[in-house]
């Protein structure tokens, strides 16, 4: 995983302070899933990678990404969590100006998509895009 | 080409850049219709496989045209990959051949597609946003 994802995770990680539980099945680490706990699932994507000038082996990258943030919820809640949790979310990443320590990303808005019945949960798709420049 | 004519008297001189602009229409054309049918292979070949069904059901159809409804999930046997890139690149062909005066767009009637896409389980999230980013990217530097 490029440190530029693994540093935009951290952020994410370190401002997360609803009581969905984090689960980083997409990142190597198993997750058992219970129909009693809600889940924050995390996945990021790369959409595009481009070198912007030449000589290449010099010029600067723009890495395009989209970021997964579903939300596995107990079934038959309704919405306001949803709400709440989304509400969150957006105060965390859309539109924002993000700076980690080596990265700055430029986040798109916040998109929320129509759920479906997932296993014992309720999926939420969320997504947002960002990019970043980088030298490598 | 560009051809250039000049009158007797040198003060009326023409040129004609219609031929030019014609050349430079084909070549964007054609550049487009590559762009996009390898678009949508990419979409096709990236689709989460079980039975098959959903990669079976992608169409490039016109701007306006009406949407396909989904064929019922019987077990197949499915329109092959192959199949199915073949039957939309022959629909990109015909609107390169217009000029692109009609829109186009990609199609999957699959009911479950959104899951495919955007589910947390997904074998491959977000293949659709990506291959649209792809093409978009390699549209906006077409020269």
């Amino acid at each position: 995983m490029l440190l530029l994802e693994r540093e935009i995770l951290g952020h994410l990680s370190d401002n997360w302070t609803q009581s969905p539980v984090i689960s980083w099945a997409n990142f190597n680490v198993s997750v058992n899933y219970s129909s009693d706990i809600e889940y924050l699932v995390p996945f990021l994507r790369n959409l595009d990678s481009q070198i912007l000038e030449t000589p290449a082996s010099t010029g600067a990258v723009r890495r395009d990404y989209a970021m997964g943030l579903n939300l596995l919820l107990k079934e038959n809640t309704g919405t306001s969590a949803v709400n709440s949790y989304v509400e969150v979310l957006k105060n965390l990443f859309s539109k924002k100006d993000i700076s980690t320590a080596n990265y700055s990303y430029s986040f798109s808005p916040l998109e929320v998509g129509p759920g479906f019945g997932q296993g014992p949960h309720f999926e939420i798709p969320i997504s947002v895009e960002f990019y970043v420049y980088s030298s490598d | 080409m560009i051809t250039r004519k000049t009158g007797k008297s040198r003060k009326n001189v023409q040129v004609d850049f219609s031929k030019a602009f014609e050349g430079l229409k084909k070549k964007l054309y054609s550049d487009t219709a590559k762009i996009i049918q390898e678009g949508f292979s990419d979409i096709v070949i990236d689709t989460p496989i079980d039975t098959g069904y959903a990669k079976s059901n992608w169409f490039v159809l016109f701007g306006d045209s009406p949407g396909i409804s989904a064929p019922s999930k019987d077990g197949g046997p499915y329109r092959s990959e192959g199949q199915v890139i073949d039957d939309g690149s022959g629909i990109i062909k015909i609107l390169k051949k217009n000029g692109f005066k009609e829109g186009l767009r990609f199609y999957n009637p699959t009911p479950y597609m959104g899951m495919l896409e955007y589910g947390h389980s997904s074998q491959n999230q977000f293949f659709i946003r990506r291959s649209v980013k792809k093409m978009a990217n390699k549209i906006s530097s077409i020269r």
